[in-house]
């Protein structure tokens, strides 16, 4: 069978069993607009400001939460089920994809519940052309998933492995958040997102190709 | 060993000779005295950056060719690599509050980068940390050690992605944009420092060589069998 | 250093000569201080049945998971089905802790491997009939019995046919019938043509199932 095939079997399950989990809609979503709702009562910022940082409040909400999404309980395996897993894929690099895609589909809803929340209560000005912000964020959800589910890998099995995942995988997912932001602002002063775009891109290239390549790899505990 | 000494005289020599030029190298038009903290900061960010070169190119090496001391070397370069991170941001603080007015800008991308990539290889180590068994250790190190290296480029081209307070390049293809002894005190403290970060990363992979061959010792000797040599840099 | 040889060919004392399906040669296995596998060489052939026992900590799963090539070893030689292209997808390894994903049923745990190898839906239930997990099939993992979990392993060992099965104490905790369900797939396994590796601390189990012993 193809690496894409069973990329879309392992997809599909996660995303079934996410959905019986409800850890995203029920925990991680309501955690995520607490945190929207407690940075104005810490600083206390005039209602100008907070229409002016709202949306780079949003995406550091999404890149902080995100890392709950891509992270999730639902999505974590037992030595015995990664074992099964080692013995019944054809190619290891289908594990890392599907639960890529996984999470990048989790990603993307976050974000369409968060962004109207966003923009509900922080009313931010928003770009003329806003919409271009869709692929901003599909992309991001992309190069969010793939480096939190290679981060994944990395930690798991290891000590302290829930505290360590988020460190790394927010680190890690740094150009993607500056991706994003530079395309909020060249928006806002109404210039050309390609290079942004092309940055995204890039990262999602790059970590495909790490988290594919590595597969193998990372599979001995 | 008479190599490492000669090496560690050689750049005790080299630092002294540049701590000398960028005593003595003119003061700068807009900045005054303030520039000489310039030499220090520059030249621990590129080492910096050059440590976490070859802990790229140590974890690429180890991912081909599977010998231990790949491995040490690209975890004594990252170990390196944050300290003269965390160097480099502190030299940047203090040469910004007199230069800038402030210590810290958060517009400024550079700074503000080269921070993430400082705990992104914090994360490096914490990830080495969590991990016991040596073999699974080296091969999730290497992965995260290509990975984070894309952090390096990040910083470096930021300056040009963002609205930032930050100084341009000062060497660039058409020339360096420097006094010629500013220009001579630069280079001669990023040669120090460079010496700097060699006899740091022999020292530091010898010492983890010695760490390790005392661990295998003292397990060689609970389980009564003979005693393994010593495997010498 | 310990060395079994076990054709584990036909009754009757004929010698053949046969590629092994799994030869493990001095093999040495060490985590850090701990030496796990020291100096162990195997044979086994295909229709063979060998018993693995040993104290607890003697590293009957970690040789288990050897001979499933998870584990890599610090010294020696592991050949495992050297004639299929493909030798991990010919095994089958079914520990002593079930397998399964909680969230999903009996019936989607085996049906999620099943698309994985393009295996019809049809033979996970007559499996799930086979193996009388019919009438629970839809009950979630996490809110199923240890003997239903355990049943739905074997269940998904047997979907998946393997040359090599490997069964880390396959019997405890299950009942009569179910004891039946993993003699039948020891059984059908040699039938076929492969082996098995039955692990399990009790002499009597290994003495009914098994033609050699190994002792760690």
């Amino acid at each position: 069978m193809s690496l894409w095939k069973q990329a879309w079997i392992i997809a599909k399950t996660d995303l079934r069993v996410e959905g019986r989990s409800g850890e995203i809609l029920w925990i991680v979503l309501p955690y995520g607009a607490l945190a929207l709702f407690l940075i104005p009562i810490a600083t206390a910022l005039p209602l100008k400001t907070l229409s002016d940082i709202g949306i780079g409040m949003y995406w550091v909400v999404v890149l902080l939460f995100g890392m709950f999404v891509t992270l999730r309980q639902s999505s974590q395996s037992s030595p015995q089920e990664r074992d099964l897993m080692r013995l019944t894929l054809s190619d290891p690099a289908a594990l890392f994809l599907g639960k890529s895609v996984a999470s990048a589909t989790l990603l993307g809803s976050f974000q369409l519940v968060m962004g109207p929340i966003a923009v509900a209560f922080f009313n931010p000005a928003l770009p003329a052309q806003w919409w271009l912000l869709i692929p901003v964020s599909a992309l991001l959800a992309l190069a969010m998933a793939m480096t939190g589910t290679l981060v994944g890998f990395l930690v798991a099995g290891t000590r302290s492995s829930n505290a360590l995942a988020p460190l790394l995988a927010a680190g890690l997912a740094f150009p993607s958040l500056v991706g994003a932001s530079i395309a909020t602002t060249k928006l806002s002063d109404s210039q050309s997102i390609v290079t942004p775009i092309a940055l995204l891109l890039l990262v999602v290239a790059i970590t495909a190709a790490i988290g594919m390549a590595s597969s193998t790899l990372l599979e001995d505990q | 060993m008479k190599t490492q000494r000669t090496l560690t005289w050689l750049t005790a020599v080299a630092l002294a000779y540049g701590l000398f030029l960028a005593i003595t190298s003119p003061a700068d038009v807009v900045q005054g005295q303030f520039v000489r903290i310039f030499y220090v900061h520059v030249s621990t960010a590129w080492v910096a950056f050059a440590a976490f070169g070859v802990t790229l190119i140590g974890s690429l090496a180890w991912l081909g060719f599977k010998r231990p001391i790949l491995d040490r070397t690209a975890a004594a370069s990252a170990e390196i690599g944050v300290f003269f991170t965390g160097l480099a941001i502190m030299t940047g603080m203090i040469w910004g509050k007199p230069v800038w007015g402030t210590a810290w800008n958060w517009g400024d991308a550079r700074l503000v980068s080269t921070a993430v990539m400082f705990f992104v290889y914090v994360g490096y180590l914490a990830l080495r940390r969590a991990i016991s068994n040596p073999i699974v250790r080296a091969n999730r190190s290497a992965v995260l050690g290509s990975m984070a290296f894309l952090m390096v480029p990040a910083v470096y081209f930021s300056v040009n992605l963002w609205r930032t307070l930050h100084q341009g390049p000062t060497i660039r293809s058409d020339g360096a944009s420097m006094d010629p002894a500013m220009l001579s005190a630069f280079l001669t403290n990023l040669a120090a420092f460079s010496l700097l970060f060699v006899v740091f990363l022999i020292t530091r992979t010898r010492l983890e060589l010695l760490a390790e061959s005392v661990a295998s010792a003292e397990a060689s000797e609970r389980h009564g069998l003979a005693e393994p040599d010593l495997e010498m840099l | 250093m310990l060395a079994v040889g076990c054709d584990g060919g036909h009754a009757g004392g004929i010698l053949r000569l046969v590629q092994p399906l799994v030869q493990l040669d001095n093999v040495t296995l060490a985590f850090g201080a701990n030496q796990v596998l020291d100096d162990v060489t195997l044979s086994l052939s295909d229709g063979g049945c060998v018993g693995v026992q040993g104290p607890n900590g003697s590293g009957k799963t970690t040789l288990l998971r050897v001979m499933a090539t998870l584990q890599p070893v610090t010294a020696g030689l592991v050949t495992v089905l050297p004639l299929e292209e493909n030798p991990r997808q010919e095994i089958g390894l079914v520990g002593h802790r079930a397998a399964l994903n909680d969230l999903l049923t009996l019936r989607e745990n085996l049906e999620f491997i099943a698309a994985l190898r393009a295996i019809p839906s049809r033979d996970v239930e007559r499996t799930l009939a086979a193996t009388g997990l019919s009438p629970v099939a839809s009950r979630r993992a996490d809110r199923a019995s240890q003997g239903m979990r355990r049943r739905t392993d074997l269940a998904r060992a047997s979907l998946m046919n393997p040359k090599l099965l490997l069964l880390d104490e396959p019997y405890n905790g299950l009942d009569d019938a179910a004891i039946g369900i993993v003699d039948r797939l020891i059984t059908n396994t040699r039938d076929r043509g492969g082996a098995v590796v039955v692990v399990s601390h009790d002499p009597a189990v290994l003495a009914r199932v098994t033609q050699r012993v190994i002792s760690l």
